[in-house]
């Protein structure tokens, strides 16, 4: 049998309407920065570790809890486990990490943390997620690679 | 006839026999029924004696044999259902098979047999009443339909539909014996195809016994229990099944079975009041329609007592609850409950409309129950007070009174105008009874027959607020919910004229008089929510409000024909005065609208007031009056938009702008400011051009209006004063060409024969005034017809050549090149007039060695050697040439569309011009140039000239066959070729090849055009000049690497240079679009084959790090896709 899941019925969300830049301009002269909605869109699709859904869907990630700094290279993001216990909660911001590791340009330090107040053992994991030679390590175990990479897997719709 | 019975006999023998496997069992059944089947539909076998053959197996005790003879009879019987048959034959039948439905063994032939029995057609012989009654007695007791298997069940409900049906007069004396059966077969049912049938069944039972005291009446409650348990529908059809059966079928079928009769009101309705408290959305979305559905469908008296528990349900759902809660209401929700409400309201409401159809008295329009109980529910009370009251001094503090009040009267306001639009009599009691209070609330309307101390009252209880922007805010909120009435009753009129069509003299419109009587108020009050400024929404409600009012269908409008001028007008004053965009953009829709509903309503005469006659005349005169090309901007562009589309306005505007045309040549002439003059003639021709003429479709009608407005052309071409401005000739000969396109072939010529006169007629003419003849004689040349009459060819000929190859301004040297490659395109092939000029002199006559060697480039030995003998050119200058250069290449589309082999003098001689193309700069580069953007003229598509709207002659195939041909002799000159800049050169010609070319022909070609493709691309990827000949190979690239037939074989052995180039031009600094596709190319690369991709994929990914950083989001979110693919073929493999 397989194990509990930790949360097993969570509270779905709609999507948001995927609001596409006003008409995008062709002309080099005017560079757009990369902004919250940019990072939202990279990250919005992925999926929940133990659901079907997305973490747009379960409310893990918002734009708002996006922060972004194009000048200083510098990238925040904020995650909300759907629990406060939720084991989950290191696997997720592993998938953000990887993806963004993916879909950013190699200038921007990253940086991923829970919401305050959002988890039980939030020092921990926040620690341990932006510990570059932990999250090395992680990356390294095939088990856990496995995971993540089946949490990137369907954000191509 | 001995043979007969014996092989009849083996063919059922064949049938029932039991010993073979199941598949060729059910092989053997069907042929052998076939066989026996077909022998009696030849009158070789009477049904009687082949009855008396299956004897033994009809009756036997082996219960597998019994079955299977019945089943063979019954499939017989199935075959022959438009054969006709004796009557005994049937009875006998018939009482066989009802006997039968006892013998639970053979119930599949049975119920078969019976069926196909029973659903004979009167011609074929049917079964009688008493036998029919026979068979549904039978079925009733013997039939346990729930006990069955899937396939058997459905076969008796269909038995149960077809008696039903077909045989009502036969089954109705069984009254409650029916219905018991009906429900026991019923009950329990899963399958969603027997679910459909049973739905079906209950409604047809419902139908059969409509009395209120009948036998459906008294089990009302076990019948609607049964088919109650299936509400809300919920079903997922599993993606594989094979016949579709929806959701919406399924709760469609359960609705109308819900109100197929009036006798459930008492169960439906509580429980669907019920099942709106359910937290299931599906199942709120549900209740209400279905409980809409049903309220229209049982009518006002069956539900007089859920009148009030209806109400309620719909209040809870429809106004804002008393607890401010942080949940929005749901859209959907309120959508659904409103059409609920509107159909009770009409359903209560019915008697009295056809009371107002019957009477035509108006004062017998009364409220019905449900309408009485919105209005008596204290709602419109408390909207007037809200809207009344200071509610400041009660200490509420303001925004959260604000927010409540919004919700409040915005829910109100629904709830009102959907009652409005239910019906014409709910209509009139909403308007009568509320609009009036509200008006005079909100301080919008002065009554008209009330005394001046209460109009005095009402001003001053207007005034009487302390906080005017509180007060500005109610009466926003006031008009808003007036508008939402206003906006109902128009839907409701429109509706109503759509319903009754043109018939409209014979409808009563008294039930639009209390919004007649308010008309003049609601004018006022829209009028200065548009101009007070109160906020920033009122002006928008204001344009709306105004537009409704004037948007009625013409017989059945409120307002009177004064009132709707003064809408217009204030419209009219509104688009040309000096407001913001957005309201612009309103008000040009609000206008619109009323225009599309004045055209729809067909009552549009000369007299009529109407959009045509109040604001056409005035814009028209606002661009006449204009003194500037800025001025004349707005009132063309609203003329534009509201004609464009009318097809009576048409003519008239045409003329207008002529007019206007002709006013501002005889302003120029006099010297009077030319500059402003020639802008706005410009603006005009520009309007006429682009927004008035591509509308119409036949000219003819208004031959007269056309010939006018092209006199008036001629006449801007001659007109000294405007040779300053090129612009002006560039939208004449623009407007020249839409008009003439149209034309027949008559009418072209008569043009044509205008412009040569003035064009041969060298007396008066100037250079520069004959050059702009030319260029406007061309247009005409361009967008004749084929069979249009062209005078005097070989002169025209010879003056356009000439003029092709000048110095003159460009527009004038292309058009006449494209009107000699028109010419000639269209030239009839046997034509006798011009003296035997024929085509091919003609072709002779244009390429000749003198324009050729012109402008082909001599070696030097050879031009050496002609200025020795002293045979010398008059040297043309750079320009000339590259002239003539464009001039060759339009030619030659010509001749290339039509098949000509002239085409072939042209190619050589681009050849030799993109060959002789040494270094960038100077004379031969610019002629290289011209060369290579040559092949694409003859390619590619355009939309001036040489296309099916100008009448060009088109063959099939030509740009391939153009393509083929080509190829070769490119290939040969690059590989030729030791000079980089040659083949520079070359390679931008064969870009400028490829672009125009079909990909489907490039496919065709694969292996030898695809080197090609990638040499275009690694030669092009420095100069910013080349990069829309870069896109369009990269979009050749493309389509290359998604065909999966023809382009991924002869891709798959490039894929290490495809990479290499598409590396480089990822990077490409001088075009957006270019750096995307190359990306989604390189991504496509992904597909092919594994072995040949994975060596890059490090290098690949190393590359796009780099892309991930770019400029644009658009270049990035293709570079993170395009990383994604390249980032999978590791995973995926290992």
């Amino acid at each position: 049998m397989a194990p509990a899941l930790i949360n097993a019925n969570p509270i779905v969300h709609e999507k948001k309407k995927r609001t596409s830049k006003p008409q995008a301009n062709y002309n080099d002269a005017i560079p757009d920065v990369i902004d919250e909605l940019e990072i939202f869109d990279h990250v919005r699709d992925i999926t929940d570790p133990e659901h079907p859904y997305s973490l747009e869907q379960l409310n893990v990630v918002t734009e708002d809890s996006i922060f972004v700094d194009d000048a200083k290279n510098y990238v925040k993001i904020t995650f909300t486990p759907t629990v406060q216990h939720c084991s989950m909660a290191t696997i997720i911001g592993l998938s953000l990490r990887l993806k963004l590791l993916r879909c950013l340009p190699p200038r921007f330090k990253v940086d991923i943390f829970l919401a305050p107040g959002s988890h039980s053992t939030e020092a921990a994991i926040n620690k341990q997620l932006n510990d570059k030679e932990r999250v090395a390590a992680a990356f390294e175990n095939p088990n856990l690679v496995d995971l993540v990479e089946k949490c990137l897997v369907s954000t191509e719709e | 006839m001995m043979a007969q019975p014996s092989t009849l006999e083996s063919l059922i023998e064949s049938f029932v026999t039991t010993e073979k496997s199941p598949a060729e069992q059910a092989r053997a059944q069907a042929s052998s029924a076939k066989a026996i089947s077909k022998r009696i539909l030849h009158g070789e076998l009477t049904i009687q004696s082949l009855v008396l053959t299956l004897g033994a197996y009809l009756t036997t005790t082996d219960n597998i044999v019994r079955h299977r003879g019945t089943l063979l009879l019954s499939d017989i019987l199935a075959d022959l259902s438009g054969k006709r048959l004796e009557d005994t034959a049937i009875k006998s039948l018939t009482n066989f098979y009802s006997a039968r439905l006892g013998d639970w063994h053979c119930l599949q032939g049975a119920v078969l047999g019976s069926l196909s029995l029973l659903r004979r057609r009167s011609n074929a012989g049917t079964v009688e009443v008493e036998d029919a009654r026979e068979v549904a007695k039978s079925a009733l007791t013997n039939l346990h339909v729930q006990a069955l298997a899937r396939k058997d069940r459905m076969l008796c409900l269909e038995l149960f539909e077809c008696l039903l049906e077909k045989h009502a007069g036969a089954v109705t004396p069984l009254k409650d014996d029916l219905v018991f059966g009906v429900v026991a077969a019923v009950e329990e049912e899963k399958d969603p195809r027997c679910l459909l049938l049973a739905f079906r069944i209950t409604r047809l039972l419902a139908k059969l016994y409509p009395d209120p005291e009948g036998p459906v009446a008294s089990c009302a409650e076990e019948l609607f229990d049964v088919v109650s348990r299936y509400f809300p529908i919920s079903f997922n059809p599993r993606p594989d099944s094979p016949d579709d059966i929806t959701r919406e079928d399924l709760a469609n079928s359960l609705k109308a079975t819900f109100a197929c009769t009036p006798i459930f009101a008492p169960y439906c309705i509580p429980l669907l009041l019920e099942k709106l408290s359910s937290s299931l959305r599906r199942a709120k979305l549900d209740a209400l329609n279905y409980l809409g559905h049903c309220g229209l469908a049982y009518g006002a008296k069956a539900l007089k007592e859920y009148t009030v528990a209806v109400w309620d349900a719909l209040k809870a759902e429809l106004l804002p609850p008393s607890m401010p809660s942080e949940e929005p209401q749901d859209v959907e929700i309120v959508k659904e409950a409103l059409s609920c409400l509107r159909s009770w309201v009409l359903a209560s409401q019915i008697e009295n409309d056809s009371s107002l159809l019957s009477m035509r008295d108006s004062g017998i329009m009364k409220a019905g129950d449900f309408l009485q109980l919105i209005l008596q529910d204290g709602l419109v009370e408390d909207l007037v007070t809200c809207l009344k009251n200071d509610t400041v001094s009660r200490g509420h503090t303001q925004s959260l009174m604000k927010d409540r009040a919004i919700q409040q009267a915005e829910g109100a306001g629904h709830i009102l105008a959907e009652s409005a639009q239910a019906s014409p009599s709910s209509c009139f009691v909403v308007c009568r009874q509320v609009l009036n209070r509200l008006m005079t609330a909100t301080g919008l309307s002065i009554v008209s027959n009330a005394t001046p101390e209460i109009v005095a009252a009402a001003a001053s209880e207007a005034q009487a607020g302390t906080n005017p922007n509180l007060d500005n805010f109610k009466s926003v909120i006031g008009l808003g919910v007036v508008l939402q009435i206003v906006i109902a009753a128009r839907n409701l009129a429109e509706k109503c004229f759509q319903e009754r069509g043109q018939s409209l003299a014979m409808t009563p419109k008294e039930w639009l008089d209390p919004l007649q009587e308010q008309a003049e108020n609601l004018l006022t009050a829209f009028h200065k929510a548009i101009t007070d400024e109160l906020s920033r929404d009122s002006a928008v409600l204001g344009v709306s409000g105004l537009q409704a009012l004037a948007s009625f269908p013409a017989s059945l409008s409120p307002v009177s024909s004064d009132q709707l001028r003064r809408i217009l007008l204030i419209f009219k004053d509104l688009l040309i005065g000096d407001i913001n965009q957005e309201l612009l953009d309103i008000v040009l829709i609000a206008l619109e609208n009323i225009n599309n509903v004045e055209e729809r309503s067909g009552a549009v005469d000369e007299g009529n007031v109407g959009v045509l006659t109040v604001v056409v005349p005035d814009l028209l005169g606002a661009v006449r009056e204009a003194k500037s090309g800025t001025e004349v901007g707005k009132p063309l562009r609203v003329l534009a938009k509201i004609c464009g589309s009318r097809s009576g306005a048409r003519p008239l505007v045409i003329k207008n702008l002529t007019e206007s045309i002709h006013l501002g040549i005889s302003r120029a002439n006099v010297r009077e400011d030319v500059d402003d003059v020639s802008t706005k003639l410009v603006g005009v021709l520009r309007c006429i051009s682009e927004d008035i003429l591509p509308w119409c479709d036949d000219l003819s009608a208004n031959q007269s209006v056309m010939t006018e407005l092209t006199t008036e052309i001629w006449a801007v071409v001659s007109t000294q004063a405007f040779r300053c401005n090129q612009s002006v000739l560039e939208w004449s000969s623009k407007v020249m060409r839409v008009a003439v396109v149209k034309f027949d072939a008559s009418a072209q010529s008569r043009i044509l024969q205008h412009g040569a006169q003035l064009l041969f007629d060298t007396t008066r003419h100037h250079e520069e005034e004959m050059d702009w003849t030319i260029a406007l004689v061309a247009s005409v040349i361009v967008s004749v017809r084929a069979t249009a009459v062209v005078p005097n060819k070989q002169s025209l000929l010879t003056m356009m050549m000439r003029a092709a190859q000048s110095d003159k301004a460009f527009l004038i040297t292309e058009t006449a090149a494209q009107a000699v490659a028109s010419m000639l395109n269209k030239w009839a092939v046997s034509t006798d007039e011009d003296g035997g000029f024929t085509l091919e002199k003609a072709v002779h006559m244009v390429l000749d060695e003198d324009f050729l060697s012109q402008i082909v480039p001599k070696s030097r030995l050879e031009s050496s050697a002609e200025i020795d003998k002293g045979k010398d050119f008059p040297c043309k200058s750079v320009r000339q040439k590259v002239s003539g250069v464009r001039a060759a290449a339009w030619i030659g589309k010509g001749l290339a569309m039509r098949g000509h082999s002239g085409v072939s003098v042209v190619a050589s001689v681009l050849l030799k011009l993109l060959l002789s193309g040494t270094s960038e700069e100077g004379e031969e580069s610019s002629l290289a140039t011209a060369a290579a953007e040559g092949l694409g003229i003859i390619l590619k598509e355009s939309d001036v000239c040489l296309n099916k709207t100008h009448h060009a002659v088109v063959r099939p195939l030509f740009k391939q066959r153009f393509f083929s041909s080509m190829l070769l002799p490119l290939l040969e000159a690059v590989r030729s070729s030791s000079e980089t800049q040659t083949k520079l050169w070359l390679y931008r010609g064969i870009g400028h090849l490829i672009s125009g070319t079909p990909h489907v022909a490039l496919l065709a070609d694969g292996a030898k055009v695809f080197p090609v493709i990638l040499g275009t691309l690694s030669f092009l990827c420095s100069d910013r000049s080349d990069s829309d000949i870069l896109l369009s190979t990269l979009l050749a690239l493309s389509s290359f690497l998604v065909d999966e037939n023809q382009g991924r074989p002869v891709v798959g052995e490039h894929v290490s240079s495809i990479v290499k180039r598409l590396l480089i031009l990822i990077q490409y600094q001088h075009s957006v679009i270019v750096r995307e596709t190359a990306l989604q190319c390189l991504g496509a690369v992904v597909g092919l084959p594994y072995n040949r991709v994975y060596p890059l994929r490090r290098e690949v990914l190393k590359a796009l790090s780099a892309a991930l950083d770019d400029k644009k989001r658009v270049v990035r979110k293709e570079a993170v896709r395009c990383r994604q693919a390249w980032t999978m073929i590791s995973t995926k493999k290992t």
